[in-house]
């Protein structure tokens, strides 16, 4: 794209950007619901409880990008 | 001589045509004073060699065989011109020390006397008598060594247009007169923009292609970059030159990580970015420090290799630093003000300060109208809305850039985000009834 302005004050010239071209919000991966994230996560848990005797720790599910309506 | 030899020799006339034929054409135009004249004498040497090395055998000094036969074949086309009898004068002793130089190798003379011809041929083939079309078509033709058909293939445009093109550049060039030189100082700062330009506009044309199934054309990315590099070794105290050696280094380095195996567009956020090209990100570098310690005020090409730079140096995306984005963007805007770097600084706004700042930036330049044609405004916008979890808005604006774009893959990708947010709506509905 290339278009020069008539009076010729502004001259639109396309170039390699990268914020424009190759940004764009990213899909990690797609958690339909709530539900879906908190049982991920505990399973994530448990695995870490059942595999490490000892074990004591506490996981958070961040809100990436949306309205992920995760509490 | 098998077929397979003949394959093998063909292979090796078209490595060398493309290796030496701009330097071939700068010798040549500096001999016959004509630019129109040197294509065509280099086109015939090609043709001798694509005759005589199948029974032959591929000379030892391929190039410097091209440049006697072509430079034979100049002095004939000068003395068929009798005109021009000062001339042979002028090409006799030119080949006496040509011919010196090519039998007794002093490399750094032979580069010095092909770096001037090169140079020239670059600032006589941007020339500002010229069209932007034009310069680009002949830059590609003469200087990258692109055939006429390659470059119509490169922009989508039917190769008798291109054809067309170059024939009437080399007349324009020809009718004015324009001497084979480098540009006197005085004004070699403008000419030098003008080339300039016309590497930047070949490069972007291969970072994003415009039309076509292919998101990128590296091929355009490579040839404006050894062109760029060449440039920067002869005009090593030009500033600029160096910001967009740097610039190119840097965003081709991402081309291998860009496109997934079926050639899908793969965004910044989901590039692996191991599969960035190191050794292109330390040439930028380097090139970038080579520019800055210039001292001078940076200029657009020099900033915009800044803000490329940033995403080099970035390991993972999150530790992309992009307040610096937004500071380097904010003297871009103030020293080429321009809709195009508006929406990339309403971009890194976004990214640095959160989507509604960066989209009051994006919504002032929908309401400017400038841009009414471009697809990556509706492209931010959609992606800034969606951020925000307006995605009824933001589905209908990837809808409109993927009408916008005439390019398939991003028209795709576009297709896909828009059916993304139509997703997040619906499961948004259904989460509102489950609560």
């Amino acid at each position: 794209m290339d278009h020069a302005l008539t009076g010729g004050k502004v001259t639109v010239t396309d170039g390699p950007f990268t914020e424009s071209k190759e940004l764009g919000s990213y899909t990690l991966y797609e958690v339909r619901s709530k539900e879906q994230a908190i049982e991920w996560a505990s399973h994530f848990m448990k695995l870490h409880r059942d595999l490490w005797p000892g074990w004591e720790g506490q996981t958070d599910i961040p809100q990436v990008m949306g309205q992920l309506d995760v509490g | 001589m098998t077929l397979d030899d003949d394959e093998a020799t063909r292979a090796a006339i078209e490595a060398v045509r493309r290796i030496v034929s701009p330097r071939l054409i700068a010798g040549l135009a500096r001999i016959a004073a004509d630019v129109g004249a040197a294509g065509e004498l280099a086109q015939d040497a090609l043709v001798i060699a694509l005759e005589a090395w199948p029974v032959r055998g591929v000379p030892d000094g391929p190039g410097a065989w091209l440049m006697a036969t072509a430079e034979r074949r100049a002095i004939d086309l000068i003395r068929r011109r009798a005109r021009y009898e000062h001339k042979l004068r002028e090409a006799g002793r030119d080949m006496q020390t040509q011919s010196q130089t090519f039998g007794e190798p002093d490399a750094g003379q032979v580069d010095d006397q092909i770096g001037e011809d090169v140079l020239r041929l670059i600032f006589i083939a941007c020339h500002p008598l010229l069209s932007t079309e034009a310069r680009t078509a002949l830059t590609l033709k003469l200087l990258a060594g692109l055939t006429t058909e390659e470059i119509a293939r490169a922009f989508l445009v039917p190769e008798p247009t291109i054809a067309q093109r170059i024939v009437r550049a080399k007349r324009t060039l020809s009718d004015a007169h324009v001497p084979f030189e480098i540009p006197r100082r005085e004004e070699l700062r403008g000419r030098l923009a003008s080339v300039l330009e016309v590497l930047y506009l070949v490069f972007n044309e291969g970072y994003s292609a415009t039309r076509g199934e292919d998101w990128m054309r590296p091929a355009l990315c490579e040839e404006a970059l050894r062109l760029g590099r060449i440039l920067a070794e002869l005009a090593p105290s030009e500033a600029e030159v160096h910001g967009l050696v740097a610039l190119m280094e840097i965003q081709a380095s991402r081309l291998r990580a860009r496109v997934g195996v079926n050639g899908e567009p793969v965004l910044l956020m989901d590039q692996n970015r191991s599969l960035w090209d190191r050794i292109l990100i330390h040439r930028g570098l380097i090139a970038l420090g080579r520019g800055q310690a210039l001292g001078e005020k940076r200029g657009p090409y020099l900033l915009q290799a800044a803000i490329a730079a940033c995403h080099a140096r970035a390991a993972t995306a999150g530790d992309t630093d992009w307040v610096y984005i937004t500071a380097l963007y904010d003297e871009l805007a103030r020293l080429t003000p321009s809709p195009v770097v508006e929406l990339n600084r309403a971009v890194a706004v976004a990214m640095a300060y959160g989507p509604s700042a960066g989209l009051e930036l994006a919504d002032r330049l929908q309401a400017d109208g400038t841009l009414r044609s471009y697809h990556l405004l509706p492209s931010v916008r959609g992606d800034l809305l969606s951020k925000l979890g307006r995605y009824e808005e933001a589905r209908a604006e990837f809808e409109r850039a993927a009408q916008l774009t005439q390019n398939a893959r991003e028209s795709r990708l576009l297709r896909d985000r828009a059916a993304a947010c139509t997703n997040q709506e619906t499961s948004n509905v259904v989460h509102a009834a489950d609560s």
